[in-house]
């Protein structure tokens, strides 16, 4: 009858729930079978369970299939430190899950099917919240999954999450410990987001030597947070292996907690620790590039000879190596340059200079070809070592040695312009016996200071508004530096504007200003041998009336033939090479300032109304 | 489904046995499992969120059935409740839902005690139909409300914010019932605790941490401070945070713009680099009643207000920043104005294409080195390529457009962005005008601030646009009064008003000469007093009385918005007093100049050599004989007094109206018409 269903029931409760504490422990028995292609356990008894009994003790083999998937992450191989703490805390977990079990099923207690509703209801949430967190990824990347899991709404499952989280964040908090501290990498199975190379040799550490791994950022640390942390090691790393430091900074006296590393808007610490690491390491290396390795003094010496700023000492230097120069550049010797130079350092007031510095000057020639002069083939050169050479690369020498050219070509036209004004001076006094050239020496002297005023203000652009400007800039730039990266950066960036500014960069605008301005100094140059020439003719000339005159005003005829022969035609080309350069020089000048006005740069289209101030080239 | 199929003949057992049969497949179902009687047909896959309905079988004692039936409802709504919580668990569903889920997970935990109570009393064998039904009726009922809310929030496949009202609106209505309301109140509390989290790191700290986008502030990363000055509109304080009205709780909405300007205090505050860390953070507690948490932002907002204003006043030194502009924009003293004016004339007189605005600016550099001013050097020059008069239309037009009235004023911040949305306002005119008026470099000059932040967030380009249209104006008020100057230097310096042939003439004409000479004084000077006294106008009576009281405003500010708002109603004012609001009249006032420069152009020109440079753009054909000069004047006179008397006329018409403030405006026709020389229509 009714009665005996209803006991019979009760009876098979108590086997049932023998069976089924097995089963929720994934562990297949007699009744129950694991059916691992389908989702779930199944029962597939022998004796006769109603529908309904299946039904429940099913609804709760759930639990022991999620046990088993977890089960199986735990016993798969674990390569890393957080899964390792991963698995650790799910190990973990499913004890607390035995343990559960174990007071439920009490034997003493009494438990029904029904009532394992109220026992199950919140375990079988746990397990699922965690056996979805199937993936197993490695290190960063697996904290940045458990970090995305934990952002949920329901109480339970942050909850659930997260201790995982906290324990896994350890080994990371650990690593990223040693690193601002000490410089070191423990990452045996590549989890953490700075990895090394340690194939790339010491000069080009800081560039190549330590990466950042993006992948392995957890996604609760800021991009600017990561790189912080990478600076700090390398900077660390820098002072050790190239400047020779160990002193030992007590940069973090205390851990941050690892709940403040994804908890970053409840607690500053973990931010606060590496910042403070941050501040002292870079602090502690700035200082030691500017004490131990007198890093601003090489700046400024930098300036002062690659980029001309020590006056006296390349005026005197121009002066004596002028007629070396001027040879063919195949005829120019290192060491008959080099004595020179020496010579120039110890008249000018470079003698004064550390011990240090002179040595470091040196002469660069750079690759010949035939047709080019001494002129265009001779560099200064600052040879640095050490961590200074980390800041000035080979690339910055290379960009240097272009931009010393320049300088160097623009301070020569500056000195023939002034050679040529020289010559001028001097022989108009002699010359004012030949009336024919007045008219002639006056257009020179015209032509002259034309060209004079232009290499001027060229001059003076180059000087102030790009050298000195950006020198400004960089000492600014230097002043607010924190760490080696903004160093490096603004080396580069006050390089790269010298750079555009005199007009030697890549950009199209740039190398056609920069084409006509070299023609304007060829004009320049043809001026000065053009002078050189009519000062030769006129010479000629008063020394044929000197001799004339010695020889007593005799044979006049031939006089007259010489004056008009010879004297007067020679004077004639000339004057008409005159008036073309005159002319070649106005339109080139024009139009270089036309090309000035639409370049990109602000700078150079200032240039171009300074050097048109008065309006003298006008567009006709 | 199975096929129904009972185990047992239940028409065969007796009232008894099938009652405690019964009582069992109702504790079955009330836990979601089919019992021997009672069976349900399979929900559709698709629909999840289907009802689940129950049958009891036929066979049962038709009494118990109906006992039994009425407490299938309990069994659909737990059904229904438990697949809503597998669902929504989900993450896409928000936090919202997530913790509506967990809280419904725990008010399924109490019905499975209860249950678990039944099943008790059944092994006890205490537990008849009755009683079973006596014991479920409370609980059904809390059940099917909570069923209710769950299948409205299916219905709508509501996320977030309709979620919190929803809750929010059934806890209110359920206040009379003690225990639905508690289990309501319930819910709402923990639906609302992850949001009432992001709102308390908005207030007490200006950070969004919103990974679902539930929050009803949105942050627009694209936006960024760098980009302020480059920005034509206010759009780094308009739009970088946004008020989303779709994620705002009903709760909170009368609270969200202070809500929404704390956290952008905050924010501006960061962002100057200042770190704050004084603060305690207030737990913020889902409440029925709004007034309740109306108190801890009230603080917050008072908190981060005056903060912000300090830094701003003290720190960075508005006050002293709004003197410059008004120094240099609204020329308040007039020493750096004369000389810029003398060395860049000549510049400034060529078509505004072809001038070189570094050298302007070397110019301007130059003028100002006299000045004593600390922040003179954030100036810099700006060259449009539409003037005033294209410029002004075009504001005042899309301010139409955007529904400002025949107020036309321009004032507050929520029309500033539609005033902005039709698109960037400074890079190319509208395609309305192909007119392409050659510009003179005087009519597209001005000037330009560069300020950093946090200064740039007052002083911003829709401040700066209103200053400069000032600046033009008075720019070229100047101008014209100088011009009339020059032609009275012109005549002062005895070089009569002659023709070329006219000097040949006899002493008998002398009287004739003397009568254009005098005619062309007497209009300079009705010009140049026309000229001035609008200057001293915009001067003394509108900029000075609004300063004023802008600065009186500024002792009693207390918090950012307040700032905006009164510096936004010194500019407007300064605007619409001086006309410039006004078209019509701003339209007279243009063709009065027009007349003014051209009749000194003329003078300046009349005694000059014939052949004079053709590149100066006024043409005009020069009278060769004394009675063409004289009637020329004649003219200019003529058109000058007409242009006055309109211009009288429509400004005495045009106070009648709509501000009912002071009649500032009247104000012009007293200093111009003092000696009633004019007279109009609404003239005394």
């Amino acid at each position: 009858g009714g009665g005996e269903l209803v006991l019979l029931r009760r009876d098979d409760e108590t086997k049932i729930l023998k069976e089924l504490l097995f089963g929720l422990q994934g562990i297949e028995t007699r009744y129950i079978n694991g059916n691992n292609g389908n989702n779930g356990n199944e029962t597939t008894t022998t004796t006769t369970l109603d529908r309904s009994t299946k039904a429940l003790v099913n609804r709760f083999l759930e639990c022991g299939w999620l046990y088993e998937k977890i089960r199986r992450i735990i016993n798969s191989p674990t390569t890393g430190l957080v899964s390792q703490a991963f698995v650790a805390n799910l190990s973990s977990e499913l004890r607390e899950y035995h343990r559960l079990l174990g007071n439920v099923f009490d034997p003493t207690g009494p438990v029904s099917l029904k009532k394992l509703h109220v026992w199950l209801s919140t375990p079988m949430q746990r397990l699922k919240s965690i056996a979805s967190i199937s993936e197993l990824c490695q290190g960063g990347a697996l904290l940045s999954l458990l970090y995305t899991h934990q952002q949920h709404g329901d109480p339970l499952q942050q909850s659930t999450v997260y201790p995982l989280l906290y324990n896994c964040t350890v080994p990371i908090r650990d690593m990223i410990v040693e690193w601002i501290c000490n410089g070191i990498i423990n990452d045996p199975y590549q989890e953490f987001f700075v990895s090394v190379d340690k194939k790339i040799d010491d000069e080009k550490l800081w560039y190549e030597k330590y990466s950042l791994r993006t992948s392995m950022i957890p996604s609760f640390l800021t991009e600017e947070q990561a790189e912080k942390i990478w600076i700090t090691g390398k900077s660390i790393n820098f002072l050790r292996v190239l400047c020779k430091d160990r002193t030992v900074l007590q940069v973090v006296d205390t851990p941050a907690s690892p709940e403040t590393l994804f908890q970053q808007q409840s607690s500053t610490e973990f931010h606060d620790m590496i910042i403070s690491a941050y501040n002292e390491t870079t602090r502690h290396l700035r200082q030691i590039l500017d004490e131990k390795y007198h890093m601003m003094d090489h700046f400024k010496a930098i300036k002062r000879y690659l980029l001309l700023g020590q006056g006296d000492f390349i005026k005197y230097l121009m002066d004596l190596m002028e007629v070396e120069l001027n040879k063919p550049a195949n005829q120019v010797f290192y060491h008959n340059l080099q004595s020179l130079m020496d010579s120039a350092i110890r008249v000018t007031n470079a003698q004064f200079e550390k011990e240090d510095i002179i040595k470091r000057l040196d002469l660069r020639l750079m690759c010949v070809s035939a047709s080019e002069l001494g002129w265009d083939v001779c560099c200064l050169d600052y040879k640095l070592d050490g961590p200074l050479k980390t800041i000035f690369t080979e690339d910055n020498t290379l960009r240097f040695m272009r931009i010393f050219n320049h300088l160097w070509r623009v301070k020569r036209m500056e000195y023939t312009t002034c050679g040529v004004w020289k010559q001028l001076i001097k022989n108009s006094r002699r010359f004012s016996s030949i009336p024919e050239i007045i008219d002639l020496m006056h257009t020179c002297f015209g032509i002259s200071n034309e060209m004079t005023r232009f290499v001027q203000s060229v001059n003076y652009y180059i000087m102030f508004e790009v050298l000195e400007c950006s020198w400004s800039d960089l000492l600014s730039k230097l002043k607010d530096a924190k760490d080696l990266q903004q160093i490096l950066e603004a080396n580069n960036e006050s390089l790269e504007k010298i750079i555009v500014r005199l007009l030697l960069d890549a950009d199209e605008k740039s190398q056609d200003l920069a084409k006509q301005l070299r023609c304007i100094f060829d004009l320049i140059l043809n001026f000065d041998t053009l002078t050189q020439k009519l000062f030769l003719t006129v010479d000629n000339e008063l020394d044929a009336r000197l001799n004339y005159q010695q020889r007593q005003y005799n044979d006049q005829d031939a006089e007259l033939r010489r004056f008009h022969h010879v004297f007067k035609p020679a004077l004639k080309t000339i004057k008409s090479e005159i008036q073309i350069l005159k002319k070649t020089f106005r339109d080139a000048v024009l139009k270089f300032l036309q090309q000035l006005k639409t370049h990109p740069d602000v700078t150079l289209r200032c240039l171009s109304f300074r050097l048109n101030f008065n309006e003298f080239y006008k567009v006709s | 489904p199975q096929k129904f199929e009972p185990d047992v003949a239940l028409g065969r057992s007796t009232i008894v046995e099938q009652e405690k049969i019964i009582v069992e497949d109702l504790l079955l179902c009330m836990l979601g499992i089919e019992g021997k009687f009672i069976k349900t047909p399979s929900l559709s896959l698709t629909d999840k969120q289907a009802e689940r309905s129950f049958h009891i079988d036929r066979s049962l004692d038709p009494t118990l059935r109906d006992l039994a039936r009425r407490m299938l409802p309990l069994c659909s709504s737990h059904s229904l409740i438990v697949r809503f919580i597998e669902e929504r668990i989900q993450f896409k569903y928000g936090l919202v839902n997530h913790a509506l889920a967990g809280a419904l997970r725990g008010v399924l935990e109490r019905f499975y005690v209860f249950v678990g109570q039944l099943e008790t009393q059944q092994n006890l064998g205490n537990l008849t139909l009755q009683t079973l039904w006596f014991h479920t009726e409370p609980v059904m009922h809390i059940m099917e409300v909570v069923a209710i809310i769950v299948r409205t929030i299916n219905k709508g496949n509501n996320i977030g914010r309709s979620v919190l009202d929803l809750l929010h609106e059934q806890t209110q209505n359920s206040s009379g019932y003690k225990q639905t309301y508690d289990t309501c109140y319930y819910l709402a509390k923990s639906a609302f605790k992850p949001y009432l989290t992001m709102l308390e790191t908005w207030i007490y700290k200006g950070i969004i941490h919103d990974p679902y986008n539930e929050f009803m502030v949105t942050e627009n990363k694209d936006v960024q401070k760098e980009n302020l000055e480059n920005d034509f509109n206010d759009k780094y304080w308009g739009k970088r945070y946004v008020l989303n009205r779709n994620n705002t709780p009903r709760l909170l909405e009368s609270m969200s713009e202070m809500i929404l300007n704390t956290g952008k205090y905050l924010n501006a505050i960061r962002e100057s680099g200042i770190d704050d860390k004084t603060k305690t953070m207030e737990e913020l507690k889902y409440t029925t009643k709004e007034k309740d948490l109306e108190e801890p932002l009230e603080k917050a907002y008072q908190y981060a207000s005056q903060i912000l204003l300090n830094l701003v006043l003290n720190e960075y030194h508005l006050l002293e920043r709004f003197k410059t502009l008004k120094h240099y924009f609204l020329i308040d003293q007039g020493d750096y104005i004369v000389q810029f004016m003398d060395i860049a004339e000549d510049e400034l007189n060529k078509s505004a294409s072809i001038i070189n605005a570094e050298k302007i600016d070397a110019l301007l550099v130059v003028a100002l080195g006299t000045s004593i001013d600390p922040y003179k050097d954030d100036l810099r020059i700006k060259l449009f390529n539409y003037d005033l008069i294209s410029m002004l239309e075009k504001v005042i037009t899309i301010d139409r457009v955007s529904g400002g009235g025949g107020n036309s004023s321009l004032s507050s911040s929520s029309s500033s962005v539609s005033l902005y949305a039709q698109g960037d306002f400074a890079s190319t005119p509208k395609t309305s005008d192909p007119i392409e008026i050659k510009l003179s470099g005087l009519e597209s000059f001005s000037l330009d601030y560069d300020v950093k932040w946090p200064i740039s967030l007052i002083i911003n380009r829709f401040v700066l646009v209103r200053y400069q249209m000032l600046f033009r104006y008075l720019f070229y008020v100047k101008h014209i009064e100088r011009l009339l100057c020059n032609v009275w230097r012109f005549h002062k310096n005895g070089r009569k008003l002659t023709t070329r042939q006219q000097q040949k003439t006899t002493s008998s004409t002398t009287a004739r000469k003397t009568n254009v000479g005098d005619a062309a004084a007497y209009l300079r000077h009705k010009m140049l007093h026309f000229v001035q006294n609008l200057l001293y106008y915009m001067s003394f009576e509108v900029i000075e009385p609004h300063w004023h009281t802008f600065q009186t405003n500024l002792k009693k500010v207390t918090n950012i918005d307040e700032l905006l708002k009164y510096h936004f109603l010194f500019l407007d004012n300064c605007l619409r007093d001086c006309m410039l609001t006004n078209g019509h009249l701003l339209r007279l006032i243009h063709k009065l100049m027009a007349i003014c420069v051209l009749f000194a152009n003329t003078m300046m020109k009349v005694d000059e050599p014939i052949p004079f440079s053709s590149t100066t753009t006024t043409k005009t054909n020069l009278p060769t004989s004394e009675e063409s000069l004289f009637a020329m004047i004649y003219n200019f006179n003529s058109n000058f007094t007409n242009q006055l008397t309109a211009l009288l006329d429509a400004i005495s018409r045009e106070d009648g109206g709509v501000h009912g403030q002071e009649h500032r405006l009247t104000n012009i026709i007293h200093r111009i018409n003092f000696n009633n020389q004019y007279h109009f229509h609404g003239g005394m």
